[in-house]
C-alpha cells in the first residue's frame, strides 16, 4: 500500500494512492494512518482522489481514523470519486466528515487564516 | 454469462474477483455507476462470506457467478458455511456528529446490500449457502 504524505504549513496532506480501499486494504490503510497521527500530524487532509472503489470496510478505517484523531485535531476527506461519494451518502456518513473537494481547498484556506 | 469463477475466502481473492467483474461490466454500455453498484453489492456479499461463513478461515470455497441477461444483474454466491439468515431490512440511522465515539466502524454490509439490489434470495441447499441477488438494470440512453 503507497500512502504519499505532503507538508503544507500545519496541514498534513495524505494521498491514498491505491485505485481500492476495500476489506483487503482497509487494516493496513487504518494502522498506517494511526501512525501518521501519532508520530504528530494535528490537522490531516485524507485525499482519495485515486480510490475508484471503496468498500464499507474502507468506509469503517476511515471513520476509524477520524475517531482516533479525537476532536483536537481536525480531519477533512478530499476528491472523493462519484462511486467512494455514493457509499458514504448511503451509509449518511456524509452528515460527520468534513468532505472537500479538493485538498487545495484546505491549504487555500489555511494560508488565507494565518496570512 | 457474464463471469463464473471458483475462489478460496481470502480477501485477496475477493478483491481479484471485483476488479475482473468491473473489468467485464466496463466493456458493456452498463454505464460506470451501475458497474460501481453491482461492484459494490458483490464485494460486501463476499466480505460476509469470508468473515461470517468461514470465520476468516482462509480455505473455505465460494462459488460465485455473475450474469447480464435482458435488463437484470443476477450476482450467484454458494458458501458451505453454516446456515444462516438474511438481517432484516432497516434504515441506516443517521450517525450523530456530536457523539463522536459511537459512529460506526462496520455493520452496513447488509445494509448496502438491501439498498441496491432488487431481490435477494438465500436457500439452504444440502450443505450450501445459496444467495441470488438481482439488480434490475436502467441503462443510460444512447
Amino acid at each position: 500500500m503507497k500512502l504519499k504524505t505532503e507538508q503544507h504549513g500545519t496541514i498534513t496532506v495524505v494521498k491514498l494512492c491505491e485505485n481500492r480501499l476495500d476489506a483487503a486494504l482497509s487494516v493496513r490503510f487504518k494502522e498506517a494512518m494511526r501512525d501518521i497521527v501519532d508520530s504528530g500530524a494535528n490537522d490531516i487532509v485524507l485525499d482519495l482522489g485515486d480510490v475508484a472503489f471503496m468498500d464499507s470496510s474502507g468506509l469503517g478505517a476511515v471513520v476509524a481514523v477520524m475517531k482516533h484523531m479525537g476532536r483536537e485535531k481536525t480531519f477533512c476527506i478530499a476528491a472523493l470519486t462519484p462511486s467512494v461519494d455514493k457509499v458514504f451518502k448511503l451509509t449518511r456518513m456524509d452528515n460527520v466528515f468534513n468532505i472537500l473537494g479538493s485538498p487545495k481547498d484546505a491549504i487555500s484556506t489555511d494560508i488565507a487564516a494565518t496570512s | 454469462m457474464l463471469y463464473i469463477t471458483d475462489i478460496k475466502s481470502r480477501q485477496s481473492a475477493v478483491t481479484s474477483v471485483v476488479a475482473e467483474v468491473e473489468a467485464r461490466l466496463n466493456a458493456t454500455n452498463l454505464g460506470s455507476d451501475l458497474v460501481g453498484e453491482v461492484c459494490l453489492i458483490l464485494a460486501e456479499a463476499l466480505n460476509n462470506v469470508v468473515k461470517h461463513a468461514y470465520r476468516h478461515a482462509q480455505d473455505g470455497d465460494i462459488n460465485i457467478k455473475v450474469s447480464l441477461v435482458d435488463q437484470w444483474v443476477t450476482i450467484s454466491i454458494d458458501d458451505f458455511g453454516p446456515e444462516f439468515n438474511i438481517p432484516t431490512a432497516k434504515a441506516i440511522p443517521s450517525p450523530d456528529p456530536e457523539d463522536f465515539g459511537s459512529l460506526p466502524e462496520g455493520g452496513f454490509g447488509w445494509s448496502l446490500i438491501q439498498l441496491l439490489t432488487d431481490r435477494i434470495n438465500l436457500q439452504r441447499v444440502n450443505n450450501r449457502n445459496h444467495l441470488e441477488l438481482t439488480k434490475k438494470i436502467v441503462c443510460p440512453r444512447m
